[in-house]
């Protein structure tokens, strides 16, 4: 699965607006992809120990790092500086606004890697980065059908050209329901969480929606800002399909269909289009379904059991029954 | 299944009515016909997939069919994008 790129100087700026950041040396190194979604410490490295140390990903220095090359000789440091820049870190980053060792800066300079301080504590620095590279580096997919969110529940709705997502997802909106993203949802794994947002990522040209017949519609314009969202969890996909005689489609909701994406199952309804039924009450009625399982109460599940209950009385009344006539 | 990489030629690229004349010929075809830009893919036959891809001039999208016209499918398309430049210039 494709992740997107990401350049040195795109996390530093986007990086600015939870922890501050200056570039101490390797300014050649800006344009670096980074590949790796995680950040590593070094101390392990710095003492010598070198197995299985990760390479090409994100190294910070923190308190203890930077006091324990100062404390080195310097033939030694200069060994423990040459071992960490020679697991090809896309950034070192300097944590507590420490001043690094000058041996350091001479070697990021030479290199291109580029050395970064923060003034931020250690823990903040990795905690923002992390959570930074997790939502920039996720695995996603684009998915041809339309995202809107119902009553909170994210559903993803798909089907094939000309069966109507968008008219479906225009109803929606229509009855106060939110829209995400229009014929392409792109959709990004967040540990066990589907997000779906639009493909586009300019402002002006967001949340327009093609509805034959008429053309390019804005739901943000049409609808105001009630009518549309972002992104959104992606909680159930259903699927549109034309009506067919000799198809088996779910009759009692016991059994669940599921439908895999990115690794994550999600709940999956057909439902097949007959002229004159009502779709969007039926996506409604899908959402709530949903949510009101979630929330513990099973409608398919509770007449079940309170059918086969009421078979059970009714087929003692009937032994009874046989017994009195004699 | 069969695809086929093109570069877009016309100066203003696939704008508006590119994208309309793209999707025109997509729906001929019986195959799924897909464009892929930068990893992400959209139906060739739906218009709003086609316009967000933005494809400026001198970008290369690939053209990806699969069914029993496919090779049609993306010949033609190729055709329309390279050699006619959807007929703007």
């Amino acid at each position: 699965m494709p992740t997107a790129e990401l350049t040195v100087k795109a996390l530093l700026d986007d990086i600015k607006k939870y922890i501050d950041v200056e570039l101490l040396a390797g300014e050649k190194g800006l344009a670096r992809k980074i590949e790796k979604r995680y950040i590593n410490h070094p101390a392990y490295l710095l003492t010598g120990y070198n197995k299985d140390f990760p390479v090409d990903s994100i190294q910070l220095l923190g308190n203890r790092d930077i006091g324990f090359l100062s404390n080195l000789k310097k033939k030694e440091r200069v060994g423990a500086i040459a071992r960490l820049l020679s697991t090809n870190p896309p950034i070192i980053v300097i944590s507590w606004g420490l001043k690094p060792p000058a041996e350091l800066i001479k070697g990021c300079e030479r290199t291109g890697i580029s050395l970064v301080r923060s003034s931020a504590p250690t823990w903040k620095v990795r905690e923002d980065t992390q959570l930074y590279l997790e939502d920039k580096l996720a695995e996603f997919t684009s998915i041809h059908g339309d995202l809107v969110d119902v009553f909170g529940v994210g559903l993803l709705i798909t089907g094939e050209s000309g069966i109507g997502k968008s008219e479906l997802a225009l109803d929606l909106v229509e009855r106060g329901q939110r829209l995400i993203a229009d014929d392409v949802v792109i959709v990004k794994r967040k540990k066990d969480m589907l997000i779906g947002e639009e493909l586009e990522k300019e402002d002006i040209l967001r949340h327009n929606l093609e509805i034959r017949g008429v053309g390019i519609t804005n739901v943000a314009v049409l609808f105001g800002i009630k009518g549309i969202r972002m992104h959104k969890r992606i909680e159930m996909q259903m699927n549109l399909v034309k009506w067919e005689e000799k198809k088996d489609y779910t009759r009692t909701g016991l059994e669940i269909q599921e439908v895999n994406i990115l690794g994550v199952s999600i709940p999956y309804a057909e439902v097949p289009l007959v002229p004159g039924k009502n779709i969007a009450t039926i996506a409604e009625v899908i959402a709530m379904t949903y949510l009101s399982k979630i929330g513990g109460c099973d409608f398919a599940e509770i007449y079940q059991k309170e059918l086969l209950k009421k078979l059970r009385r009714q087929g003692k009344k009937y032994s009874k029954l046989e017994e009195d006539e004699e | 299944m069969y695809e086929k990489k093109a570069k877009i030629m016309n100066s203003l690229g696939i704008h508006a009515r590119p994208a309309s004349m793209l999707v025109k010929l997509a729906s001929n075809f019986e195959s799924k016909v897909e464009l892929e830009k930068d990893d992400i893919k959209v139906n060739a036959k739906s218009i709003m997939g086609v316009l967000m891809l933005a494809s400026e001039k001198g970008c290369e999208i690939i053209i990806r069919a699969e069914g029993e016209d496919e090779k049609e499918a993306v010949e033609s398309i190729v055709e329309l994008i390279e050699k006619r430049k959807f007929d703007e210039e």
